[in-house]
């Protein structure tokens, strides 16, 4: 009896210690290929934190590593995780490995992961190197956009269930938000990226993360000249900066330490002196700065960034933009 | 140092004194400690890293037992090739660097200064930013093409009725080079922003992704143009004295510093292609290796590879486990000891009036 009992035991800690060789796997196909990976994934390795790391921790999926990035004290954090998720490497179980383009290789073999999944942004050479230690997908979150590549993770990570349940419940506030607001292809919106010091304006048509998502999702119109961007995004000249006029103009602060409100608002004028008066939307009070994890890729990004626009769109009055 | 004043010299000589080769003996010296540095830069590294491998399991898994997959994986797939790869990009850019200036008489002369580097770098970024479905395995030919195009054209700009003139070759490179780097930057900007990433990581220099097809292709490479320089060492040697002298020395100066440059550019495109621009080993390694031990052009060439393989070894070493998990790319610590090594040279060039 005792030998089967030693037995027994001796199978479950084979199990436990070797999760990749005890769990049934299936087909999934990725950007980079089809692969064989667990159905249910003990041990997740992200090569990005903003876009993969946090959707992944946001549905309960179980991350045991992650690319990050260091602030200037020298300290390991994972972009967005603190606003967002109220998560970073200090209080969690997620190991840092590496920078997003500057992976440890051997750390992520460390940590005996059953799955990695990175993006187009990692190193392709990176990649063949990663799938000796595990199955590593690329989903390439610019070709799907946000909602099918938080799709694709909740797949790879056996949480669709949970994802199918938040989405629905977001897609029944982006109803309520719309049927508040009426018409919304009536008001327009231009999503800016300023960095504080001024030196460019990226405009986004897409590919903005949560907030254009949501603009998208509501059925916000654009400006002619930023709903005709052959790319996702260009860099603007201060010159066309009324181009840009619209109901409704969003930027953001906070999405690094120094990109307080203040500060980006001074770098709008740095970039282009007197922009507020070419604005209507400006002169209006109608540039809404909006706190940086609104951009970041999670279903918690998504509503945080519908409940903002929803207070400054059907929650206050303004004045709609006429050319 | 003899009582002549002509330092030390062994001679070897073939069975039937047919060839001799005279080998100052500081010079053997140095190379025999310089080759120590490599195998001992190599044997740390290979017991370094985030994964913890004790000391006999490592000497146990390169005896070819299996201790785990793992450990396989991190120490023959890994680490292995890595290192290899430190060691025979350092070493390919440090000969590409010492042939550069041979060729060009100019001491300053550098892959990554005069912009071959950079024409790679080009070709590469193009490649990732612009035709991201292209196989990344075409790096290394498309790399080579870019290095090559940019060889061309700075000879043919700096081409004279009088021939080529090095110190215009030396110019047209620096332009070319800062014309090519913008270009570069214009990708980085304007592309797709995930293909940008890629590129970024591949610009700043890292040995991380290195594998056995690298290790075989630099090696490979590497034993072709080592061997072709050689057989061109003589008439280097020649070309050390000036083209009129070499020329009454009975050197084909023309095609000498052609094929010179050739290789030189061989040498960097190859290491460029599979790590990306690594900027002033091309510089030190040959300057440091005539301070070190006084040789002709054979030992010379010898010693600069061996001070290149350790230098770029030691900088992928420190980069990957002084701060780990931190990795810092061996092309940023490489230019952060190059930049104060090149405002040196140049210092010494103006006091010396040498160029």
């Amino acid at each position: 009896m005792k030998f089967k009992h030693l037995v027994v035991a001796l199978a479950l800690v084979a199990a436990i210690a070797s999760p990749a060789f005890a769990q049934e796997t299936r087909s999934f196909t990725a950007a980079n290929g089809t692969f064989d990976i667990p159905v249910a994934p003990q041990r997740i390795v992200a090569l990005n934190d903003q876009i993969v790391a946090l959707p992944l921790y946001e549905l309960g999926a179980p991350v045991v590593g992650s690319a990050g990035r260091i602030d200037a004290d020298g300290n390991f954090f994972m972009r967005g995780g603190m606003d967002t998720l109220g998560i970073d490497y200090a209080n969690t179980d997620i190991e840092y490995v590496g920078g997003f383009n500057e992976l440890d290789v051997e750390a992520i073999a460390a940590l005996q992961p059953d799955l990695i999944i990175g993006g187009t942004y990692t190193d392709a050479a990176v990649i063949e190197q990663l799938q000796t230690i595990a199955p590593t997908l690329v989903i390439d979150n610019g070709a799907l956009g946000l909602i099918e590549t938080l799709k694709a993770l909740a797949d790879v990570s056996g949480k669709t269930g949970d994802f199918e349940t938040r989405y629905a419940r977001y897609l029944d506030n982006v109803a309520r938000t719309k049927a508040y607001i009426g018409d919304t292809s009536a008001i327009s919106a231009t999503m800016t990226f300023m960095f504080p010091a001024g030196e460019e304006l990226w405009v986004y048509r897409t590919g903005l993360g949560a907030i254009s998502q949501l603009l998208s999702d509501l059925g916000f119109a654009q400006p002619a000249a930023v709903a005709a961007l052959s790319e996702n995004q260009a860099s603007w000249s201060a010159e066309l900066i009324q181009d840009l006029d619209a109901d409704f103009i969003f930027g953001f602060y906070r999405q690094q330490p120094d990109a307080t409100p203040e500060a980006v608002f001074a770098a709008y004028e740095t970039f282009a002196p007197g922009w507020c008066q070419a604005l209507t939307a400006c002169q209006n009070g109608q540039v809404v700065l909006l706190p940086g994890p609104t951009f970041g890729s999670t279903m918690t990004g998504l509503e945080l960034a519908l409940d903002l626009v929803e207070t400054h769109v059907a929650g206050r009055s303004f004045t709609p933009f006429a050319e | 140092m003899s009582a002549n004043g002509v330092p030390r010299q062994v001679v070897l000589r073939s069975p039937r004194e047919r060839i001799a080769l005279r080998l100052p003996v500081r010079g053997i010296v140095v190379a025999l400690s310089l080759l120590v540095g490599p195998i001992a830069v190599s044997c740390v590294s290979l017991s370094t890293g985030s994964y913890g491998v004790a000391l006999d399991e490592i000497w146990q898994t390169l005896r070819g037992v299996t201790i785990s997959q793992a450990i396989d994986n991190v120490v023959w797939e890994f680490r292995f090739p890595r290192t290899i790869c430190a060691a025979l990009v350092g070493a390919m850019m440090a000969l590409s660097g010492g042939v550069l200036q041979n060729a060009t008489r100019n001491s300053l002369a550098d892959p990554s200064l005069v912009g071959i580097s950079q024409g790679a770098a080009l070709a590469v970024v193009t490649l990732t930013v612009l035709f991201p479905e292209l196989n990344s395995g075409l790096r290394p030919w498309i790399a080579f093409v870019g290095s090559i195009l940019v060889a061309i054209a700075i000879r043919a700009l700096s081409y004279t009725r009088q021939g080529g003139s090095t110190i215009r070759f030396i110019l047209m490179g620096i332009g070319l080079s800062a014309f090519i780097s913008s270009l570069t930057s214009i990708l980085l900007t304007y592309g797709e922003i995930d293909r940008a990433m890629a590129a970024l990581a591949w610009l700043a220099g890292s040995v991380n992704a290195a594998s056995w097809g690298d290790v075989w292709t630099l090696g490979s490479w590497s034993a072709v143009l080592f061997a072709s320089l050689m057989l061109l060492s003589r008439a280097m040697s020649a070309m050390r004295f000036g083209e009129a002298a070499a020329t009454g020395l009975g050197a084909p100066v023309a095609l000498v510093r052609n094929l010179q440059l050739a290789i030189a550019v061989g040498f960097a495109a190859i290491a460029t292609s599979v790590v990306g621009p690594l900027g002033f080993v091309g510089l030190i390694a040959p300057h440091a290796a005539k301070r070190l031990a006084p040789a002709g052009m054979g030992l010379h060439l010898v010693l600069t590879a061996l001070l290149g393989a350790l230098l770029v070894g030691l900088a992928d070493l420190v980069g990957r486990a002084a701060f780990a998990p931190i990795q810092i790319p061996a092309g940023i610590l490489t230019s952060l000891i190059g930049v104060p090594v090149f405002v040196l040279l140049l210092v010494r060039s103006r006091a010396t009036g040498s160029h």
